[in-house]
């Protein structure tokens, strides 16, 4: 019975020391601390009402006048950590030109200018980019207008991540110079001479939905 | 200033003088120039190619040959796409082609052909207008209409008008370029620009080289001349309606090809002038006057717009709390 005893100790006092080995397996291994994985660039539906296009163009070798086209649409693509570079894909309604003037509305979607009766739409999709700096690219895409497309740099700056009741909010500033004659605008450049200029600035605000995952 | 005198001299001013000094050059032939046999014929088709080719020159200088061009060949390194209204230079230049071939064409047939041949050339030439030069918004029945309206214009031009042709002419593609310019078509205004003021010059040649030269043959009443303006004032109205952004009323644009038929408004005048010369310029009072009247409904009709476009004053109170 001691003798029972003094085995049955010996085993329980053996115990802790034949659990040691599994006991030092079992501790969990400590492994340098992984990067955060990328945020999946996110889908960005345009608003139209917090969207717009203007453009400026030297009128008589005087002033800029500026116009607005008052309907885009389209999407962009970014990822909102600033992993990637913004897609964009958008439509611009050309008979919405708005100058302040209903004439000159008028003769702006005329054939010696926009000739909105046979190409109604502007478009702009990217193709690639280049990163200059935190929110800040410099966007290559085609730019088609009357009917006309041409590859153009667009200097593109995120402008915001903001929070609205509906979601997440997106801003960009695209800025961008054409000559408009590479797209068969010419009226106005050399006949009459120097009556509408040919380089055209572009300022495009775009403000969009960030699409919600789905669940 | 001086750069837009230049646009209006190179657009408008010189091809009218083209057009007038061939004219002059065709009224001073002594005799017919091969393959001409008569005068009459030669007149015929050399005014009417003068005058289309005032148009062609006024839609080159303006848009550049390559406008005209693409649009029966590719040229190498461009790539603006062809438009739909460019269209009209290239009809232009096919009648200005045309215009002589059909007088010389009238010549030669039997003379019992003679009438038959152009009311057949008219009809078939006006439908193929209409389904060859279309604009935006073109239907099955604007191409009716448009073949209608080509026939309508040319009975206009050559019958109406008669010996007033180019004075009636002169009115209609005044007309047509005031509305124009109106619609906010720079181009198309300044083209009909150049059709009237050659119209004009033409006009003038014939008006006075009879008194100071005899054996001047005078413009002959329709033939290629009343088809070339007939079809080019039907295809310029039915371009104006299509690009038209200001609102212009359709039948407008209609109507202005066939104001040379106002030479018959006044025609119980003409019948009873004493001299051809009185006669001539009750005709031609008939399509001003008949002008007139379009012009005035289309300023009236703008200006209707105009006072209903801006804000009205309750609004403005409304705006700025007054």
């Amino acid at each position: 019975m001691k003798t029972c005893s003094i085995v049955a100790a010996s085993l329980l006092a053996m115990i802790p020391l034949a659990a040691a080995p599994f006991a030092q397996d079992a501790k969990p291994e400590v492994k340098p601390a992984a990067p955060a994985a990328a945020a999946a660039p996110a889908t960005i539906t345009l608003d139209p009402v917090h969207s717009l296009a203007l453009f400026r163009v030297q009128h008589l070798g005087a002033g800029f006048f500026w116009g607005r086209f008052n309907e885009l649409a389209g999407t962009a693509t970014w990822s909102l950590d600033d992993s990637t570079a913004p897609v964009f894909d958008v439509t611009v309604d050309v008979k919405k030109v708005d100058t302040g003037s209903e004439k000159l509305d008028g003769n702006l979607q005329g054939p010696n200018f926009f000739n909105q009766a046979e190409f109604p739409t502007m478009t702009f999709k990217s193709k690639s980019a280049k990163k200059l700096g935190d929110r800040h690219y410099t966007v290559t895409g085609d730019l088609m207008l009357r009917g006309v497309t041409k590859s153009i740099d667009v200097d593109c700056t995120v402008t915001g991540v903001g929070k609205a009741p509906t979601g997440q909010k997106v801003g960009f500033e695209c800025i961008f110079t054409i000559n408009r004659a590479d797209y068969g605008m010419k009226w106005g450049i050399d006949a009459p001479k120097g009556a509408v200029g040919n380089e055209v600035k572009m300022t495009i605000a775009l403000e969009g939905d960030v699409a919600k995952a789905k669940s | 200033m001086t750069d837009v005198l230049e646009y209006i001299f190179g657009v408008v001013i010189f091809p009218a003088l083209v057009a007038s000094l061939i004219a002059l050059v065709v009224a001073l032939f002594a005799v017919p120039v091969w393959p001409f046999r008569s005068r009459a014929s030669e007149t015929e088709g050399l005014v009417g190619f003068a005058l289309m080719l005032a148009c062609v020159m006024s839609f080159a200088q303006d848009l550049g040959w390559n406008a005209i061009l693409r649009q029966f060949m590719t040229i190498q390194g461009d790539d603006t796409p062809i438009e739909k209204w460019h269209r009209l230079g290239a009809m232009a230049a096919i009648i200005a082609l045309g215009a002589p071939l059909l007088a010389f064409v009238r010549e030669r047939a039997p003379k019992r052909w003679g009438r038959e041949l152009s009311i057949g050339v008219s009809l078939k030439t006006a439908f193929l207008l209409a389904t060859l030069v279309s604009f935006p918004g073109s239907s099955l029945g604007w191409a009716i209409a448009q073949g209608c309206l080509a026939v309508a214009a040319t009975a206009a031009f050559s019958l109406g008008a008669r010996d007033v042709s180019m004075w009636s002419a002169w009115i209609t593609f005044a007309v047509l370029s005031a509305m124009a310019m109106l619609g906010g078509f720079a181009s198309l205004a300044v083209l009909c620009g150049a059709v009237s003021a050659g119209a004009f010059g033409i006009a003038t040649v014939y008006g006075i080289l009879p008194r100071l030269k005899s054996g001047v043959e005078p413009l002959p009443v329709g033939g290629a001349i009343g088809l070339a303006l007939g079809l080019l004032a039907t295809a310029v109205a039915h371009c104006g309606r299509a690009y038209d952004t200001t609102g212009t009323p359709p039948w407008m644009w209609m109507v202005a090809p066939i104001l040379p038929a106002g030479a018959l408004l006044l025609g119980r005048w003409a019948a009873k002038a004493k001299t051809p010369a009185r006669a001539k310029l009750w005709r031609v009072a008939g399509v001003a006057f008949f002008a007139g009247v379009l012009l005035v409904v289309l300023a009236l009709s703008q200006g209707g717009k105009e006072s209903s476009g801006g804000p009205s004053d309750d609004e403005l109170k409304q705006m700025y709390g007054g």
